[in-house]
């Protein structure tokens, strides 16, 4: 794990930031029950957030829930850094890599934004615009955070908006593939089936459902 | 003349009401929702406009998309990634 940050704003005023957070999170929570994710810790300045896929076992029959995605939110010196996202086990809560890919959509294809190795952390880390590990990454000096501060990135709900949309959104269902093996006979592993809506449109977009 | 209404929209978090006509398109409605809500001289194409979890085409209408004064719709930034 990295070194415990630095003080650099009162965590006073980082909670009162993140208060405010919360109290729009919670206004609008229908909308994230809808959507399948939730917060399941909150610990001063860090917020666990779960994210779970409707997945559909069999046509007719109630769509289960899987938590494929879980985020520990740090908003240790914010706003002043942007949010730390670490991908966590959801039992253990230990740093793990979601088992789903998480694919944001360039020029109509796929594009991981789930990045292993961040060279601070050592964690994978989402390479996203508003977060902690995409601002500090060597890579990305040019695009300070504070560029984007006060523009709507780099909030609790925004961030999540982002992480459901390119997991757990995509998830639609449940298939299997089966393999004759010559020597171990037929061989047959579940797979997750993904919806590819937004990535099948140039523009991404659609009319209201 | 088309009917006006409050449609609810909340931008990245912060639940505001915009006054929009049937006709208006989404473009539009997403620019007064920035304006409103502090996101001042920011392009409304760098902003996603959600319902229900789809999202919109910000050239239809209003109306076209559905939107009443019962529905809210929720205005995300868009994520971009450095990969």
């Amino acid at each position: 794990m990295a070194d415990p940050a630095p003080v650099l704003v009162d965590p006073e005023v980082s909670r009162a930031k993140l208060a405010r957070q919360l109290q729009h999170w919670d206004a609008q929570r229908d909308e994230w029950d809808r959507r399948g994710y939730f917060i399941t810790h909150r610990e001063d300045l860090r917020v666990t957030v779960a994210f779970a896929a409707r997945v559909v076992m069999q046509p007719g029959l109630p769509e289960i829930p899987l938590v494929l995605v879980n985020a520990e939110i740090d908003f240790a010196n914010y706003d002043l850094w942007a949010p730390s996202v670490t991908l966590v086990e959801f039992l253990s809560r230990t740093p793990s890599i979601a088992p789903i890919p998480i694919q944001q959509v360039s020029n109509g294809q796929p594009v991981n934004v789930l990045l292993n190795d961040h060279p601070i952390t050592r964690l994978p880390f989402l390479c996203l615009r508003g977060i902690r590990e995409y601002h500090n990454h060597p890579q990305h000096s040019g695009d300070d955070w504070l560029l984007y501060r006060g523009t709507g990135r780099g909030t609790l709900i925004s961030i999540c908006d982002a992480i459901w949309k390119y997991s757990t959104r995509r998830v639609g269902g449940l298939g299997f593939n089966a393999i004759s093996h010559p020597i171990l006979g037929v061989q047959v592993q579940p797979v997750l089936i993904y919806n590819f809506d937004e990535l099948a449109s140039a523009s991404g977009a659609q009319g209201a459902a | 003349m088309p009917a006006s209404f409050d449609l609810p929209v909340v931008v990245s978090g912060q639940g505001l009401r915009i006054r929009v006509s049937e006709n208006q398109l989404l473009s539009q409605v997403v620019h007064e929702a920035l304006q409103k809500s502090g996101n001042i001289g920011q392009n409304p194409s760098d902003w996603e406009l959600r319902l229900n979890g789809n999202l919109l085409s910000l050239t239809i209408s209003v109306s076209q998309a559905g939107l009443s004064a019962e529905t809210t719709v929720f205005l995300s930034p868009k994520t971009g990634s450095g990969g």
